[in-house]
């Protein structure tokens, strides 16, 4: 057999064996799978937001707006949006709810982190893990907004990438996010879901339902869509 | 079927024609690297002025695109080296053994790599030019740098390693150029793989082949054993190109990905197919296999050199194109 052969009869065999089509995956966008405190303790901040009690009234998008943005008038032209960091998304597919409020999902495996170039975009270990933005070392480069599969990030005026923080500054002070804050209808919920005690775990597990999005992703968000 | 709106995270028209420089940069230092070890006789010195002009679009259009201004990015960079937050091996930086790093972070750094390898394989030459061209005058006082910098780049250039370390740095940039969007998880399209295989990468290296053979045939139409050697090897390129850009499609088409679905779609039948069949594949791969063919009967230089021209247009719109037709994931 000389070289030639020996070449061709492994690519052939390799193209054989291909299959004809490619079978369509089937994904569940939303299984519900509730989360688990972490074993080795710590905090782990998670996001809640309730189906059931949603009722659209855009409290939290004006409270975002008017803690984060200094009450800015100007568009979030990314989104057609207000400047705030979370929007009502139309779900196209999956089981669950139709409409949904959704905003960083603040991944445990984040693709903004892992590609950005700079490690401006950042795992915060002592704020619960939170993904957070060093803006003195983004370039803007717009890698992690299409790193992010939930269209989290936006970019703002300065052409940088903006995205929710959970209102970090807020969680230093002891008090949570402006948009769970300012909910009128108990919709939103913040919290360590290490603690079992706390408000958020308790509605986790007792809720009806708990989806996350996109879990095909691999990102392990740490934000819950629950209905009660 | 393309109800979704494409992509509008990176312009095409700067992010394309990047990855068409990034990538002819990349897989040309690899031929030509191959080539000097083989000891063929190529026009070197045009082909690296060629190779350092093109590095120098290629990181002008990368900075194009940044939102901070050079001079920002610059600063921004060294403090990100400067304190080890510079995305590069991170997370072996921080003691986890996990091989993940930013795709962007490796390839700015194999491509100022790259420039400084394919500076060092002009130097001699722009010394050489330097020297004969301008007035002695001005010559005179440069002549301590000149011999120093033509010492420095020949020693280099002796080396042994030197070609390896070129077909390596070439592979990586052009690498590079696939994974920086295939490694873009908001958009299906470019995460397609060939069972496995990101296929971006994948297309880039066979269309980055058939672009530098093509460059390298252009500017030897008078040698006709060149010719002939990179249109052999140029035609399994585009064959390649052709084949994996098909596979690519057929994926997404199959994908369980709507966004993905919809590109592929766009592609083939909405509305950027126009674009797709004529320069893409007609006048990118086609035209470029029959005038390769008819070579082989009657060697004609301007048929040559159109058929050199339609492959580096076609892997440039190719680029363009995969770049504007990404769609996010809807939720």
């Amino acid at each position: 057999m000389n070289r030639r052969e020996f070449l061709k009869l492994p690519a052939l065999a390799t193209l054989l064996s291909l299959p004809l089509r490619v079978e369509a995956k089937k994904i569940s966008l939303q299984p519900g799978e509730r989360p688990k405190p972490n074993p080795h303790g710590g905090r782990r901040y998670a996001f809640l937001w309730s189906a059931t009690k949603c009722i659209f009234c855009g409290a939290c998008v004006a409270a975002c707006n008017a803690v984060n943005y200094n009450r800015d008038k100007n568009p979030n032209t990314s989104w057609g949006w207000p400047q705030a960091n979370t929007k009502i998304v139309k779900l196209t597919h999956g089981a669950g709810p139709r409409f949904v409020f959704t905003q960083c999902q603040q991944c445990e495996e984040p693709p903004c982190v892992y590609n950005c170039p700079t490690g401006a975009s950042y795992i915060a270990k002592e704020y619960g893990s939170l993904v957070l933005i060093n803006y003195d070392l983004c370039v803007g480069c717009k890698y992690c907004i299409s790193s992010c599969p939930y269209g989290a990030r936006w970019i703002n005026g300065e052409g940088l990438p903006s995205k929710c923080i959970w209102c970090i500054q807020r969680i230093k002070e002891g008090l949570k996010p402006a948009c769970v804050a300012y909910c009128p209808v108990d919709a939103r919920d913040f919290g360590d879901i290490n603690n079992p005690n706390s408000s958020i775990s308790q509605r986790l597990a007792k809720a009806k339902k708990v989806y996350v999005l996109m879990p095909e992703k691999n990102t392990k968000p740490n934000f819950f869509i629950i209905e009660e | 079927m393309t109800a979704f709106h494409f992509q509008e995270y990176w312009e095409a028209f700067l992010i394309g024609p990047f990855l068409f420089f990034a990538g002819l940069v990349g897989m040309s230092m690899v031929a030509m690297a191959i080539m000097k070890m083989r000891g063929e006789e190529l026009k070197y010195e045009l082909l690296t002025y060629v190779l350092l002009v093109s590095i120098i679009i290629a990181l002008l259009l990368v900075v194009a695109d940044l939102t901070r201004p050079p001079t920002v990015m610059m600063m921004a960079m060294l403090n990100s080296f400067l304190t080890f937050r510079y995305n590069l091996f991170l997370p072996i930086l921080r003691g986890e053994f996990t091989l993940r790093f930013s795709w962007m972070a490796l390839g700015i750094v194999m491509l100022v790599l790259a420039l400084l390898v394919v500076t060092v394989w002009t130097l001699p030459y722009l010394t050489k030019r330097i020297r004969t061209l301008l007035p002695r005058q001005i010559v005179r006082p440069l002549e301590p740098l000149l011999s120093l910098l033509d010492k420095i780049a020949n020693w280099l250039l002796s080396q042994r390693w030197f070609c390896p370390l070129v077909i390596f740095i070439g592979v990586m940039v052009t690498l590079y150029s696939g994974f920086l969007i295939s490694e873009a998880k908001g958009v299906p399209f470019w995460n397609t793989t060939l069972w496995g295989v990101p296929a971006i990468p994948v297309i880039w290296i066979f269309s980055a082949s058939a672009g530098a053979l093509a460059l390298i045939r252009m500017y030897h139409l008078d040698h006709e054993h060149i010719v002939h050697t990179t249109e052999k090897y140029g035609t399994l390129a585009e064959i390649g190109e052709m084949a994996t850009i098909f596979l690519l499609l057929h994926n997404a088409l199959n994908s369980a990905s709507v966004a993905a679905r919809s590109s592929a779609y766009a592609l083939l039948w909405g509305e950027l197919a126009p674009i797709f069949w004529v320069f893409v594949i007609g006048l990118g791969i086609i035209i470029p296999l029959v005038l390769a063919a008819v070579s082989r009967i009657h060697h004609s230089p301007k048929l040559i050199y159109a058929g050199c021209v339609a492959s580096l247009f076609g892997a440039l719109v190719l680029r363009t194109l995969v770049v504007h037709a990404g769609i996010p994931e809807p939720l």
